[in-house]
């Protein structure tokens, strides 16, 4: 048992902070009301590292350990949640997958090109009529001689519409449930390959979200990712990751209201004193200090886990579940600290409600996560 | 960052966990439990198995052992399911009454108390709460004053766990009145209960922990040896409280997290056996989702009780980590206990299936050793700075 950070992580993660700081959270207003895919900050965060963080040193990545990798998303969610989303959709859920099951030829074209911040990635799982049921997707890859013909269409992909390459789940067996899905990598442009105008969203508007349609697409067999067949397999070790980022997210979150809520509660006066020095807020604070703690270390201990590959699914399901809901009464107590002001759109914490409110749907459910945990515990039980 | 246990520990925890189900939890009974009678068979056993003198050190009768296995040990207990009141006294002897003497007492001090308390033979109490004073507790008004070679106490000191069945308590009594702070003015002592004047009130009847006898001590001109004083003179109280705060709200709550672990067993066999409109309920997503909560609530659990015991380890400063976690693990102790009657209905409701006796000694983790209260004060704080 060790619950220390080494002092690589200590001061990588402090260095990173600094940079959230200075860089990425004073411009979280602007990336909002821009409402586009945050190229600057995209770039910016490749300069500095993270882009590369998870990815392997032969394509210009660090590829650090996953205690690193989480104490950086953590950081970055707290400084702006729409870049950590684009940014995470990009290098990680889909660049974790390219990484782990692409051919060395993609892998060197596209990899590279994410680290330096030059391409931008996306991961098409979700349909219109199926989220956390992903295996009735209805897209399908039918063969043909040069490779494969793509019809249906995806929903709300994270920066869909700016990918370069899209990571795209399909049906290459229509008759089979999970054994029928194919991943398969689009380039942007193919002929019959095109995405929706942005989505308007309650949160997270500086994150681009977009319907994306294949209509007889036409694609190279070497886009394909794997073997037929294996997609649902690939999705699930990538929602691995995916939910150790959504963690982060609202680890990241959670933190970012409690900061908020102490700047505001130490300065704001009520009765002839600061609000802070009434017990109804400084519990408010203290229950906020304990879900992002909380969060925090379960995300760090998963996150260990996965490292080591014993990482329980009940255990990445905890901490997504866990760090997602904390995130979402954290923004609540916040707001109700701010009052009046925290309802305004020109406080922080109104931006951060709205945002925290995808880590309960994004990435798997929270119900979803807790049939997971459930079914895992109650074999657990019955062995 | 190691978030594991070494292999002697794991296998540690198994064995205690094994033992445990096979001769702790017997002992107990609905009659003991209603009687509120102290299972000195479990108490005597704990004694042979070394838990009670965990982690002090060889030579007084310990076995030398880390918090995290102290932790580990406790986790066991309630896993196994042994009732709460027996891991009481066990924390409220072991931790708050051996930890002072091992970490502050003199060299005889030591030799005289531990190697019996780690037999089971004698056993240990801790008396801090007062009538008027309880998370308030440096406002004790019971009083120490020198008189020659003795100690003379005057006071009372109430819901003292092992009151009526300790051989001796760390007591804490005020010795200089005008101290500023009033924490700066308290002291502690060794004080054996056949001391003259010393006297042990009637047992309190209680919610839960009922294997756990509770009781008011009254100190009447109660003569106690100069040598009786533990650590030094008016900081015997700061040094003690700083020292066994994180103990106990680490130590002490390992039972707990043992407890949510046993609650989501008992309440995967019950919905396993348990069969209504044509299946098991288990199968059902509302109760489904209870059993995600408790495992949820036992990780997170978790992760905050041995980030503390291994800060306890290390000789860090924890107040804040003990603080969230005491605070967290005793709210979802009763949240998940009151689920897990939920879960089993009606015959969660009777005493039949024991997650009743569970639910009622639940309640005790937000109140004992500071409530949550005071915790989330000295939480908020010290995130702060105010």
């Amino acid at each position: 048992m060790d619950y220390r950070l080494s002092d690589e992580q200590k001061s990588f993660a402090s260095a990173f902070s600094a940079f959230v700081d200075k860089e990425i959270k004073p411009r979280g207003a602007e990336v909002e009301s821009a409402g586009v895919f945050p190229t600057d900050n995209y770039k910016r965060l490749a300069e500095f590292g993270y882009n590369g963080l998870a990815h392997e040193e032969c394509f210009g990545g660090t590829d650090v350990d996953a205690i690193t990798s989480a104490l950086a998303q953590i950081e970055l969610a707290r400084g702006c949640a729409s870049t950590f989303l684009s940014v995470g959709a990009s290098v990680g859920l889909f660049g974790t997958p390219l990484r782990l099951f692409g051919s060395e030829e993609m892998k060197s074209e596209i990899i590279p090109g994410l680290v330096t911040g030059d391409l931008i990635g996306a991961w098409a799982l979700t349909e219109p009529h199926c989220g956390s049921d992903a295996a009735a997707m209805k897209t399908v890859a039918r063969k043909s001689d040069s490779g494969y013909v793509l019809s249906g269409s995806k929903m709300f992909i994270t920066n869909g519409a700016d990918a370069d390459w899209v990571m795209v789940a399909a049906k290459t067996d229509v008759d089979a449930e999970h054994g029928g899905v194919t991943n398969f990598l689009v380039k942007k442009g193919t002929p019959g390959f095109s995405a929706g105008p942005n989505m308007e969203k309650m949160g997270l508007r500086g994150s681009p979200t977009n319907a994306l349609y294949f209509e007889d697409c036409e694609i190279p067999e070497e886009w394909r990712i794997g073997d037929e067949g294996t997609g649902f397999f690939q999705a699930m070790k990538a929602l691995e990751n995916g939910r150790l980022g959504m963690a982060a997210f609202g680890a990241g979150l959670a933190q970012a209201c409690l900061n908020e809520a102490l700047v505001y509660a130490k300065e704001r006066e009520a009765f002839g004193k600061k609000i802070v020095q009434f017990q109804p807020v400084h519990f408010k604070l203290a229950d906020m200090a304990i879900d992002a703690d909380g969060a925090r270390l379960l995300l760090l201990r998963a996150a260990w886990a996965h490292q080591q590959g014993t990482c329980s699914q009940a255990l990445y399901s905890s901490a997504k579940l866990f760090a997602t809901e904390a995130a979402v009464r954290c923004a609540d107590r916040a707001v109700q600290i701010f009052g009046g002001a925290g309802y305004m759109s020109e406080s922080r914490v109104e931006r951060l409600f709205r945002d925290a409110r995808l880590g309960p749907i994004g990435e798997g459910t929270s119900e979803i996560q807790r049939r997971l945990i459930a079914d895992e515990t109650i074999a657990n039980f019955s062995k | 960052m190691e978030f594991s246990f070494s292999e002697e520990q794991q296998e540690f925890m198994e064995i205690v966990e094994r033992w445990a189900r096979d001769q702790i939890v017997p002992n107990w009974s609905i009659e003991a439990d209603d009687k509120g009678v102290f299972l000195q068979d479990s108490w005597n056993k704990m004694g042979e198995m070394g838990l009670l003198g965990l982690p002090f050190p060889e030579e007084y009768g310990g076995s030398g052992a880390p918090a995290v296995s102290l932790c580990l040990a406790g986790e066991a207990m309630g896993r196994a399911g042994v009732d709460a009141g027996t891991c009481l006294s066990w924390g409220a002897s072991t931790v708050l009454c051996g930890v002072p003497i091992w970490k502050l007492g003199t060299e005889e001090q030591k030799r005289r108390y531990l190697p019996k308390m780690c037999t089971g033979e004698w056993i240990g109490g801790f008396c801090l709460t007062e009538p008027g004073s309880g998370s308030d507790a440096a406002g004790m008004k019971t009083r120490a004053v020198r008189e020659g070679d003795e100690w003379v106490l005057n006071g009372s000191k109430t819901w003292i766990t092992n009151g009526p069945n300790a051989h001796h308590f760390v007591v804490t009594a005020v010795t200089d009145p005008e101290a500023k702070p009033r924490s700066a003015g308290i002291s502690t002592f060794i004080v054996d209960a056949d001391s003259p004047g010393f006297r042990v009130g009637n047992k309190l009847d209680k919610l839960g922990h009922r294997t756990s006898p509770t009781s008011e001590i009254f100190f009447e001109d109660c003569r106690i040896p100069a040598d009786a004083l533990l650590g030094p003179l008016n900081y015997g109280f700061m040094i003690t409280a700083k020292l066994i705060l994180g103990w106990e709200r680490t130590c002490l709550m390992a039972p707990a997290l043992g407890a949510l672990w046993h609650g989501m067993e008992v309440s995967t066999n019950y919905g396993m056996d348990r069969k209504q409109f044509g299946r098991p309920i288990i199968k059902f997503g509302a109760i489904k989702e209870k059993l995600a909560d408790m495992r949820v609530a036992y990780e997170v659990s978790w992760s905050l009780l041995y980030r503390v015991a291994d800060l306890l380890d290390r000789d860090e400063p924890c107040l804040v980590e003990a603080a969230i976690l005491k605070t967290y693990l005793s709210e979802v102790g009763v949240r998940c206990a009151e689920e897990v009657v939920q879960i089993h209905g009606g015959y969660g409701f009777s005493k039949e299936y024991l997650v009743e006796r569970n639910y009622r000694d639940s309640k005790l983790g937000t109140i004992g050793a500071g409530t949550s209260e005071v915790q989330r004060g000295l939480i908020a704080r010290a995130i702060g700075g105010f």
